[in-house]
């Protein structure tokens, strides 16, 4: 609410807020009152923004939201609209800057918030690391919330009982995974063939071609014949599975997948007999199944026609595997201990070990006897030792000690303690726990050092771990967790398949991995001269001459459409519905993920646009008629031109110049048969509300470039709020810019940017 | 009962136990005389939430007419034997809940912009009334089905069970003398678990900032209600699990999404029939895969996005129709099933319906939504006004009344449903 000043009760209401938070002083009011008020004021204020009704009183975070967006608006000179009167730049100016002081202080005030539980993908990692075992866990627990786009939002993260319950269940089931008193399962060697199930059809789609089966047709279904389902595996534990595989009436390359328990690899394979090998962990049960993708789906009598077929010999299953026995996972927990002399005094060695690597720091003499009276207990219950120290370790894993990133409480701006960097460099790089040596620096107080913290990050990008940071990371920010989300509809992209949706994932990862490994320029995020590509994304995105299963950089032609995280295929998808694509959609997408801007929901008393393929009318005609109403066109003018640039791309990423549909032939209207027909032609230009007009996507990307600022700031925004689990705040936009500035030198590239922030003061104060 | 070789597994999540040897064979009626039913307690009702996250083809679902003799629409004729248990409405809508696909985690809570940024949920229609009638019952309630409807009062997802198989063997899976040995112990070890984790929380408390601290609060609340459920297990655990004349339910394939739908109503009858829990939300599927149903040749999500396709509407509506006959399918076996002279549909109080009115714009008003079953003088369509559309959770309010808890108000209520009359002796 906009006080009265003439009002006693405002003086007194002010010298009271002044000693609690930040509040929008007389002069910004005045500066209101004069440029804001007249459309922003009563109820049909305009974007249902009431000035009047808007708290000055900066103590609350939506408040400081509200107000932040307000000072942005005006910064950037969207507010007052261009009709209305306009300040005087130093009006402006002041106002802006009074503004942006008490927004820093009061969102100081604000950022309390530190103690985040960790999310289910965090828990899993933590439990592996801190157990050394691969059971999977955290589809036992409840989703997490998800705030402004990440899963790790520490205000956000909430507690419930079956919460709870979940961790004891989970807890129970980890250590029943760690603990292995019995003898080794005997590692064995078997050959494995899929001979008796494929028999019958030996002659037909399948043939017997020395010790190899050879397959003719692909089946999309996720069941194969061929298989080692003739070999049980009793054991759950870690396999090496070895084959050969060739490609038979061809010189040409094939493209099999060898799906292993429901985890995907994807193999191409030519003439030559060619031996494959991996190691995977394979649950009691499990099996391993080979579809050879790339085949027809039909040919009439294949053998006869000798058409290309894949074969695929007898695979050799060896498992499971034990580098050690008992595992590393016992071992470190009882090294040679007897369990049937073991009693409390035992119980006392393994927590005093166990516990600080669970609390990731050193834990109090109280804390420690408090779980070892837990194990006493147990066994005064008349548990054996074994069942006791379980519980022992199961009360660990539920302890806010080990669930909560915990930090101490201290003033904004002072530095947190040595293990608390410890434990967010490694969520932020590692999505888990630190490891002895990050333990270790953190006790010599070593971690606040930039040159240590610099060979600490590089350390951590090598490590295996790295890669859920990756994952992760894009999962979120690209949104490339909602891959699965649609299934494009087989008439209109017949050309799409789960090899394909695999690739795509794989190119965006791949492609953020390169420029984190070669710390290139964030730059190339934008637009790159290069791609991550195999043969089937190579074939999707019409760039020639390249083979192989495997992603990998491509330079790309010069006129290409492609480069970049905006013309991935699995961002174009991820954006679209499986059926239509949305200029909407995509241009939310872009503006928040890009060029760094948030953007309110549609009111709900707006008519949603109705997609309609009939083609009649396309999308951008309809919007036009949307944008004509200027309530609409307050943001749809910043959304929609972005969409437009990717409207050159249809549901699953392909190229399009005309819009497609499915036209069903009235004589076969039963059975649904018809022809793909072209319709209206794609538009993809548009203009920002800057005024910079562009032709097309190559000129969009162009137009980004340019303003590579908003893109940087928008990047290290992002990191900085995965990293740390909490919104960026107005106080931390200081620390943001100075970082983003910093990336415009081309010698700072991707890896570059991550040490920063790890250097940053935002990373290393409260 | 068939019991497989993954019956240990089954046990384990089905967690609680099991037979003492004193207790053999004791019926629902003695369980419900003897340890559940509170005193005077005469007819218990129960509440099933069924939400189809994609909706149905509105000119296919609703009716023209309203009032008690409106014309069978093509998408609700399976329907038509139980029509008289039940009133379709139009018009109604969570106000201020948005956003698409997101709207389905306030399809039972109402809270508003699921889809914001900075959106927190709160709680569940029918996590409140598992807090106020649950505490009769083995379980308090059940979540199931694909995508949860259910949020704990802090706003966190309930975990759903979407395998019929595994919420049978949660209800009526016995296990052996050894099983329940080792699931009282678990459950004595998880007392001594959280009394230590507790004491961790309360130690952590002086070097916390204000807002840590209500986290912690937060955390103790839940360690609290985890003993309180533990001790609740502890008391069932020597109660025998009813036993029911059913076969464990098969694993279908993850397209076959009305199949799935199938077998998780005939446990949630069973759980109605046997008094296991009274508050059931089933959250159904907005898969992306294609369902075995005669004509339909394309995905179920692309398919609601038909983009005014007839060729697709026409699959869509062969989905709708599968969808609504099978749920049909369990309201007549509901009417069907006797209970102290009523039958369990008298004493069932079911919504069904969907967050979104209209998948192919993601519009989330004029949903389409069914009351049926329960205590109520059921009149046919009732239509509100397709604009101003009437809260939903006004039904929740009617809905709860008409059960018997004492209520007048769930989040964005402005009332009860207006043209449709309790008949509850207590509402």
């Amino acid at each position: 609410m906009i006080p009265d000043f003439s009002s006693r009760v405002f003086l007194v209401a002010c010298c009271l807020l002044l000693v609690r938070s930040a509040t929008i002083a007389e002069d910004d009011n005045a500066f209101v009152r004069q440029f804001c008020l007249d459309c922003h004021r009563g109820a049909d204020a305009e974007s249902g923004l009431d000035l009047q009704q808007l708290s000055g009183d900066l103590d609350s975070a939506a408040l400081i939201r509200s107000w932040a967006e307000i000072h942005d608006r005006v910064d950037r000179g969207e507010m007052p609209p261009v009709e209305a009167e306009q300040p005087a730049a130093k009006d402006k100016a002041a106002f802006l800057s009074a503004l942006r002081s008490r927004l820093v202080q009061a969102d100081e005030v604000q950022r309390e918030v530190v103690h985040r539980r960790m999310n289910r993908d965090e828990y899993e990692n933590a439990v592996h690391d801190l157990l050394k075992i691969d059971v999977r866990l955290k589809q036992l627990l409840p989703e997490d919330q998800i705030f402004d786009g990440f899963s790790n939002n520490g205000a956000t993260l909430a507690v419930s009982v079956e919460q709870l319950e979940a961790y004891l269940q989970t807890a129970e089931l980890a250590i029943d995974a760690a603990i292995r008193w019995e003898d080794q399962p005997k590692t064995e060697t078997v050959v494995v063939d899929a001979v008796s199930e494929v028999k019958p059809y030996f002659g037909q789609q399948y043939e017997h071609v020395d010790d190899f089966i050879v397959v003719y047709l692909a089946d999309r279904s996720n069941y194969s014949k061929i298989s080692t389902r003739s070999h049980k595996i009793t054991h759950r534990g870690r396999y090496r599975v070895q084959f050969e595989a060739f490609v038979h009436n061809s010189d040409g390359p094939q493209t099999f997948l060898a799906d292993a328990d429901g985890f995907s690899r994807y193999y191409e394979v030519n003439d030559k007999p060619q031996t494959f090998t991996f190691e995977q962990t394979l649950s009691a049960g499990g099996v391993i199944q080979f579809h050879a993708v790339d085949l027809p789906g039909w040919i009439n009598d294949p053998i006869a026609k000798k058409v290309p077929g894949v074969g695929f010999g007898p695979v050799t299953l060896t498992g499971p595997l034990y580098p050690t026995w008992p595992p590393q996972s016992h071992q470190q927990l009882f090294g040679e201990m007897d369990l049937e002399q073991a009693g409390i005094a035992n119980a006392a060695t393994i927590l005093a070990k166990f516990l600080p690597r669970a609390f990731r720091r050193p834990v109090t003499e109280q804390e420690h006897k408090r779980y070892v009276a837990l194990v006493q207990e147990r066994l005064d219950a008349g548990r054996t030792f074994d069942e006791a120290i379980r519980v022992g370790l199961a009360a660990a894993l539920c302890s806010p000690n080990f669930l909560y990133l915990k930090e101490a409480a201290r003033p904004v701006g002072e530095s947190i303690d040595g293990f608390e960097i410890a434990s967010r460099l490694s969520f932020f790089l590692w999505n888990s726990i630190p490891d002895e040596r990050l333990t270790q620096l953190a006790g010599q107080g070593r971690l606040r050092d930039p040159q240590t913290l610099a060979t600490e990050v590089d350390r951590m990008l090598d490590d295996p771990k790295a890669s859920r940071f990756v994952t992760n990371f894009t999962d979120h920010w690209l949104h490339l967790r909602r891959i699965h989300e649609t299934t494009p509809d087989g008439k209109l992209f017949p050309d799409f398949d789960d090899h394909l949706k695999h690739s795509m994932v794989a190119e965006s990862r791949a492609f953020f991995r390169h420029l984190l490994d070669s710390d290139s320029s964030i730059d190339l995020l934008l637009d790159s001269d290069f791609a991550m590509l195999n043969r089937r994304l190579a074939r999707h995105y019409g760039v020639p001459d390249v083979a192989g299963a495997t992603v990998h950089a491509v330079p790309l032609p010069k006129d290409s459409v492609r480069g970049g995280v905006m013309t991935q295929g699995a961002v174009l998808k991820v954006t679209a519905n499986g059926t239509n694509t949305s200029p909407v959609v995509r241009g939310v997408w872009v503006l928040e993920n890009i060029m760094g801007r948030k953007i309110p929901p549609p009111p709900s008393s707006v008519a949603a646009i109705e997609p309609d393929i009939r083609g009649a009318q396309t999308i951008r005609q309809q919007l036009v008629k949307h944008r004509s109403d200027e309530s609409c066109n307050a943001c749809h003018r910043h959304i929609d031109p972005p969409g437009f640039a990717l409207e050159s791309f249809d549901p699953v990423g392909s190229h399009r110049e005309k819009y497609i549909r499915f036209q069903v032939n009235p004589d076969f209207i039963e059975q649904g048969w018809g022809q793909l027909v072209a319709g209206a032609e794609v538009d993809a230009s548009g203009e920002l509300p800057s005024g910079q007009p562009f032709k097309e996507i190559r000129e969009f990307k162009q137009v980004l470039l340019e303003h590579r600022h908003e893109f940087a700031r928008c990047l290290t925004e992002k990191l900085f709020a995965y990293a740390l689990g909490r919104e960026m705040g107005f106080s931390d936009r200081s620390e943001i810019e100075r970082i983003a500035v910093a990336t415009s030198d081309e010698s700072v590239g991707l890896k570059s940017l991550i040490r920063m922030i790890v250097q940053s003061s935002t990373f290393q104060e409260k | 009962m068939k019991v497989t070789g993954t019956r240990r597994q089954l046990l384990r999540a089905a967690g609680v136990g099991l037979a003492l040897p004193l207790l053999e064979s004791v019926s629902r009626k003695a369980v419900s005389d003897d340890v559940v039913a509170a005193p005077n307690e005469t007819a218990p009702q129960r509440f099933v939430a069924i939400n189809i996250p994609l909706g149905f083809y509105g000119p296919s679902f609703f009716p023209t007419e309203t009032g008690l003799d409106y014309a069978m629409t093509p998408t609700l004729k399976p329907l038509e034997p139980v029509r008289d248990r039940m009133t379709v409405i139009s018009g109604c809508s969570h106000p201020g809940v948005d956003g698409g696909h997101s709207a389905e985690a306030s399809f039972l809570t109402a809270a508003p912009h699921p889809g914001d940024r900075n959106f927190r949920n709160t709680i569940s229609f029918d996590q409140y009334l598992a807090g106020q009638i649950g505490d009769r019952t083995r379980f308090a309630s059940l979540t199931l089905g694909h995508l949860s409807l259910s949020w704990s009062a802090n706003g966190v997802s309930i975990p759903t069970e979407n395998r019929p198989d595994r919420t049978f063997a949660k209800l009526f899976l016995r296990g052996s003398q050894q099983d329940i040995a080792r699931e009282r112990q678990r459950l004595q070890n998880g007392h001594s678990i959280l009394d230590v984790v507790l004491d961790d929380a309360k130690s952590m408390r002086p070097d916390l900032s204000h807002i840590d601290r209500q986290k912690l609060e937060q955390y103790f609340a839940a360690v609290r209600g985890a003993e309180k459920r533990l001790a609740k297990a502890e008391m069932w655990s020597k109660t025998e699990k009813p036993q029911v004349n059913a076969e464990m339910p098969p694993t279908l394939p993850s397209e076959d999404l009305t199949g799935r739908l199938k077998l998780h109503f005939d446990v949630i009858h069973l759980a109605l029939q046997t008094d296991s829990t009274r508050v059931v939300a089933l959250g159904g599927n907005n898969g992306s895969l294609v369902p075995p149903i005669q004509g339909v040749k394309s995905g179920y999500h692309s398919l609601s996005h038909h983009g005014q396709s007839t060729e697709m509407i026409k699959q869509l509506q062969a989905v709708d129709l599968e969808t609504v006959r099978v749920w049909g399918e369990f309201v007549k076996r509901l009417r069907e099933t006797p209970e102290d002279g009523e039958t369990l549909l008298d004493r069932t109080h079911i919504l069904f319906g969907s967050n979104l009115g209209n998948a192919n714009a993601h519009t989330t008003n004029n949903l389409p939504l069914i009351l049926a079953g329960g205590r109520y003088k059921h009149a046919g369509h009732i239509a509100f006004d397709s604009r101003q559309n009437e809260p939903l959770a006004n039904a929740f309010v009617t809905i709860g009344q008409s059960i018997g808890v004492p209520m007048d108000s769930f989040a964005t209520s402005t009332g009860t449903v207006k043209g449709v009359e309790s008949t509850s002796p207590t509402a």
